[in-house]
């Protein structure tokens, strides 16, 4: 059961990437966060760290709150057009990803949390390092802020990670991005 | 003390952005800031170890030497702003890159360092600026990435190929963040200098360097040495592009674009080279990037921003062609004759091809000094002010060289 | 005597040098008095430390950082270097009117130091020092190729700082008289033979002293030649000291003996054929140096001693130069010219006959080599002849001294009377402090010089000649100079070959990259390097991790 939790919460972490990195408006980008956030925290609070899992979600809630109420493009955004990249990415960043945190590497943890980190990074770098809109790039680094401090929670004890993760997140959708960027944003 | 090092100039830039209608007073709180960031830095104990909010910190005596000196050329920075430039945003930038190069000299743990690599990378395009976020955001991003599957590989990666790829990683990472080649970004002069790249190559690359020849060897293979051949490497070309480039170039922003690439170059086979003569080398080239060549950049950029026609060589010229060159007796030559004297120890067509290098520097370096035009006023007192920093250093750099260990 | 005092002439130089600035900034011109006095002050200091006791004096002060250790050394070599450099700017300070003589001050201090510096990183620290300073100098006086010359000289400087790194890393140390004797290999010695030969443009090319000298005014070009003439030939003299006694290659003798040679018979061939009298004169710095270096180059006692003769006389031809305005035909631009190509009984002539003598004594190639420096010496004769045929350009400029040439010009006429006690009291202890040889191998003394292939009876029979000439100086002073016909002389030989280092150039020009191989879009390239592109990076990285992990 516990097991299953874990792969749940990967799978959870995997969709709330894969949304993140197939929206362009804040709707599709909070919850992409969001759920995101949650897979972590489901995966840590089934490895028994629940300060962890809590300090994770929170720090996911705040920083889709954030995104949602900073972002000026307004719905979901899903699926534009020309997704099919996007896609292909989801599925194949995100399988290699698995691989890495399943198959190649032996720590931190517990494999469905490494890998459940991993995607989340990998993920949220593909986006961060494709997209223009300053924003959604936000957004995305936000989420390789999540994964980073899961996998520092991973490692060590505390809390610490998980917390430096959580506020890494919040504070990269305060930053303010100039008009005019956000007009080239894409 | 350590936390003070960057606790100090991040309250600095929130006070100086809360009072900054009130220049004089944002001016100075921010100088007091900055100024006390700088004893703390400077008091720490190199070596010995802290917990800093459940993390492990420690300042070692290379990134002491590198964050010092990071903080003077910020106060440079700041007090050579040119006539009619606004110092508030200046300060306010300076402070938050000192408090995160801070962070990043302190802080022991490669995922926390690319953490804070990110969010700065995410400061840094955020900043308005000419370019788009996007195009700012991507190389800092991308080698906050290699440094985060690096650490990721070197804690747990099973297989010997996959533990080579990690100091790979961490070597490309780093230097991506930097921004030397591959990893290159366009220079505009009107662009403001914590806005462009020269931020990353001139005031955030130093520190994040050192940390990368201290910090992050524990992560470089060191049985086949994969990383560091990378890092000669990657010198090597960086060398050659560099001088290339700056040939090829008009005199203007990418011939200073150029020049920073050629130093690098230079600091990267100092580190590559696997010895402690020639890092020796590389730390004081650091060094000079940081007091010499970043404040001369930021002091020609108003000539740079007019396109002012080249100037008549005078005597200040000279010396300023002179210093950035690497003569004697400014910090320069005591830095390449300790890459020479690294380099003695490996195949003398390395050596050879270094002194070439070094060589082709020459004319460029005049070039560059010529961008500064006709200085006057206090143009004229930095530049001075800048040469005297580099020949105390260059006259006797021993304590320097002590502190970081280098014989 | 304290070591300390050692640093005394190097220190009352720099204060001088501030002081002049000082003074300057008061009362304009009054820096030339204060930089003179104090340039006269540490010639006399200089003197008065190594003459009572005549033995090498150490002081170590500490190490500055990167392997450079403030230590100096005041033994024989670094004595007659130090005069080579310290009287023809003590001389020029007083005599002509330097753009800036605070500069030179500084810059003499600067060489002053290089020679006394008992390592060689140290000496290549002082060398860019002084290097620096003579540009600004040049730049003062109004240089317009400082590229061209700092290229040649940084050139230099890096192969003596890789050569010093070499030595230190190999051997530990870089104090010459503590290197290893195994550790000076001939690559590193071939590095510092590169950069003494580029230092004092010992080439067969036109020099940079004599490009220097027809390129500006005399009062620039000067100081500058006086301080960085020596430099090349002083490391030359220290691999000496640290090969043990020898270079590490037998090889390297004969082909720096046939360099000096080849500069010596080139320079003549161009002053032959000089199209004005300063032309002429621009090249007798090279035709010294090339003498010097032939003699230097043997290896010999003899021929070591011969070619330190040789560099303190060229250290008052330094001096002498810029004093004697040749634009016009004075009488002391005759002297001048008589002095300058060698004629008896001149110092110059004494000099040179000790390093031909050198050269025949060594063995049968540098015996050809000497008879071809011989040539070049009697050509350089008849050029000198045809130099005083080139018609005067304009009247004497004001602010060159007369007193100063004219004192000069005695002392090189006459100093062949005097080449015995210059001998013993400067050139053998300098070639005895880097050679080992049996007392016997040097005879003669204050008033001969004396080898085994002749003596030159320097007072007997230089001194009659001395006489002779001043009496006839002084009978034929009140006659006129003949005029003497308008067009130019020609040379004795056509000089076809000046056009060579042209038409080479042109060559060279004329040379072209393919098409193919042109990097014509730097700019596109750039471009493509700063667009970021995220797919070149991956791959990058791809192909990099594929190298590591193979």
């Amino acid at each position: 059961m516990i097991g299953l939790s874990a792969w749940i919460g990967l799978g959870l972490a995997w969709l709330g990437a894969a949304v993140l990195v197939l929206s362009d408006a804040r709707r599709g980008l909070a919850v992409g966060i969001l759920l995101s956030a949650a897979g972590l925290a489901l995966v840590r609070l089934v490895e028994g760290d629940a300060v962890d899992a809590g300090l994770l979600l929170a720090g996911g809630l705040l920083a889709s709150v954030i995104a949602l109420r900073r972002n000026p493009r307004r719905g979901w955004g899903l699926l534009p057009a020309g997704s099919t990249p996007r896609i292909v990415l989801s599925i194949v960043v995100g399988g290699a990803a698995l691989w890495l945190g399943v198959g190649a590497l032996a720590s931190p943890g517990e494999p469905p949390a490494r890998a459940a980190a991993v995607i989340v990074i990998a993920l949220g770098a593909g986006r961060l390092l494709g997209v223009r809109d300053p924003r959604a790039a936000l957004a995305a680094a936000s989420l390789i802020a999540l994964g980073a401090g899961t996998l520092e929670a991973l490692a060590t004890t505390d809390a610490t990670g998980a917390l430096i993760g959580s506020i890494a997140a919040v504070a990269l959708n305060l930053i303010p991005t100039a008009a005019d960027s956000e007009a080239e944003g894409g | 003390m350590a936390e003070l090092a960057f606790g100090l100039p991040a309250v600095g830039a929130l006070i100086v952005s809360l009072f900054r209608r009130r220049r004089g007073l944002a001016v100075g709180v921010g100088l007091v800031f900055g100024l006390a960031g700088l004893v703390a830095a400077g008091l720490v104990v190199p070596g010995r170890q802290y917990r800093l909010l459940g993390l492990d910190a420690v300042l070692l005596a290379p990134e002491q030497v590198v964050l010092v000196a990071t903080f003077v050329a910020a106060g440079l920075a700041v007090l050579l702003v040119p006539p009619g430039s606004d110092r508030v945003p200046m300060l306010v930038s300076v402070l938050a890159g000192l408090s995160a190069i801070a962070a990043l000299a302190i802080l022991s743990d490669p995922l926390v360092v690319a953490l804070v690599v990110l969010l700065l990378a995410a400061v840094h395009a955020a900043v308005p600026a000419l370019r788009s976020f996007s195009d700012r955001v991507r190389a800092p991003a991308f080698g906050a990435l290699l440094i985060v599957l690096g650490a990721l590989l070197a804690a747990g990666a099973t297989s010997t190929p996959l533990v080579r790829i990690a100091g790979l990683a961490v070597v490309v990472g780093v230097t991506a963040t930097i921004g030397v080649a591959p990893y290159l970004q366009g220079l505009d002069p009107r662009e403001p200098a914590p806005a462009s790249p020269i931020a990353w190559l001139g005031f955030v690359g130093p520190a994040l360097a050192v940390v990368l020849v201290t910090r992050f060897v524990g992560l470089l293979p060191a049985e086949s040495g994969a990383g560091y051949a990378v890092l000669l490497a990657l010198g090597i070309f960086n060398l050659g592009l560099g001088a290339f480039g700056s040939w090829q170039s008009q005199a203007n922003a990418d011939l200073w674009r150029y020049s920073f690439i050629g130093d690098w170059g230079l600091v990267l086979v100092g580190f590559g080279l696997l010895n402690q003569t020639a890092a020796g080398g590389a730390y004081l080239i650091l060094l000079s990037v940081l007091l010499l060549r970043l404040p001369l950049y930021l002091l020609a950029r108003p000539a740079l921003i007019q396109a002012q026609r080249v100037a008549t060589i005078t005597p200040l010229t000279l010396l300023v062609a002179a210093a950035l060159f690497g003569s004697a007796p400014f910090a320069g030559f005591a830095a390449r004759l300790l890459i020479i004297r690294g380099a003695a120890q490996v195949p003398w067509p390395l050596t050879a091809l270094l002194v070439l290098a070094m060589l082709s520097w020459l004319p460029q370096s005049l070039r560059l000094a010529q961008t500064l035009g006709r200085p006057t006023g206090r143009l004229a007192a930095g530049v001075v002010i800048v040469l005297l920093l580099n020949l105390a250093l260059g006259l006797y750099p021993n304590p320097v060289l002590n502190l970081l260990g280098v014989r | 005597m304290p070591a300390a005092v050692l640093l005394l002439p190097v220190a009352l130089l720099a204060v001088g040098a501030v002081l002049a600035w000082a003074a300057r900034r008061v009362v304009p011109g009054s820096g030339r008095f204060i930089a003179a006095l104090v340039a006269w002050s540490a010639l006399v200091a200089l003197v008065a430390i190594w003459s009572p006791q005549r033995t090498p004096l150490d002081l170590t002060v500490g190490e500055l950082g990167a392997g450079i250790r403030l230590a100096i050394r005041l033994d024989a070599v670094s004595f007659a270097f130090g005069l080579f450099v310290l009287v023809p700017a003590a001389l020029l300070l007083t005599f002509t009117r330097s753009p800036s003589p605070p500069l030179v001050v500084l810059a003499t201090a600067a060489s002053l130091f290089t020679v006394e510096a008992s390592g060689l990183i140290l000496a290549a620290f002082g060398w860019g020092a002084t290097l620096l300073l003579v540009a600004v100098l040049l730049q003062a006086g109004g240089e317009a190729k400082p590229i061209t010359t700092r290229l040649r000289d940084q050139a230099a400087l890096l192969f003596l700082l890789w050569a010093g790194a070499a030595v230190y890393t190999r051997g530990g140390t870089d104090q010459y008289a503590a290197i290893p004797v195994s550790v000076l290999q001939p690559q590193i010695f071939a590095l510092v033979a590169i950069a003494s030969l580029l230092a004092s443009g010992i080439v067969p090319w036109k020099a940079w002293p004599a490009a220097l000298w027809e390129r500006l005014r005399p009062e620039t070009a000067g100081p500058a030649t006086a301080l960085l003439f020596f430099t090349g030939f002083y490391f030359l003299v220290r691999m000496y000291e640290a090969g043990g006694g020898h270079y590490p290659s037998p090889l390297a003798n004969p082909l720096l003996a046939a360099a000096g040679m080849a500069c010596a018979l080139a320079a003549t061939l161009r002053a032959q054929a000089a199209p004005t009298r300063r032309a002429y004169l621009a090249e007798t710095l090279p035709i010294a140096g090339g003498f010097a270096l032939l003699a230097l180059a043997l290896g010999t006692p003899l021929g070591i001693a011969a070619a330190i003769g040789t560099l303190a006389v060229a250290s008052l031809l330094c001096a002498l130069l810029p004093l004697v305005a040749e634009e016009a035909l004075t009488g002391s631009v005759l002297v001048a010219l008589l002095v300058s190509v060698g004629l008896p009984p001149t110092a110059v002539f004494g000099t040179r006959l000790l390093d031909v003598q050198a050269a025949l004594e060594a063995n049968e190639v540098t015996g050809y080599l000497g008879l071809a420096a011989i040539a070049a010496w009697v050509i350089g004769i008849a050029g000198a002849a045809r130099a005083v045929r080139l018609a005067p350009r304009r009247e004497a400029e004001p602010g060159r001294s007369r007193f100063g040439a004219l004192v000069l010009v005695l002392v090189l006429a006459a100093g062949g009377a005097g080449l015995g006690a210059l001998q013993s009291a400067i050139a053998v202890p300098a070639a005895a402090s880097v050679l080992n040889f049996p007392d016997s191998a040097l005879t003669g003394g204050l008033y001969a010089t004396d080898a085994a292939s002749g003596s030159w009876p320097a007072v007997a029979l230089g001194g009659l000649l001395v006489v002779a000439v001043v009496v006839l100086g002084l009978a034929g002073r009140r006659f006129g100079v003949a005029a003497l016909p308008a067009a130019d002389p020609v040379p004795l030989f056509a000089p076809r070959w000046r056009s060579l280092p042209d038409r080479l150039g042109a060559l060279a020009d004329a040379l072209e990259l393919p098409a193919e191989f042109r990097v014509t879009g730097w700019k596109r390239m750039d471009v493509v390097l700063t667009r970021g592109s995220i797919w070149l990076w991956i791959v990058l990285f791809a192909i990099l991790a594929i190298l590591v992990t193979r």
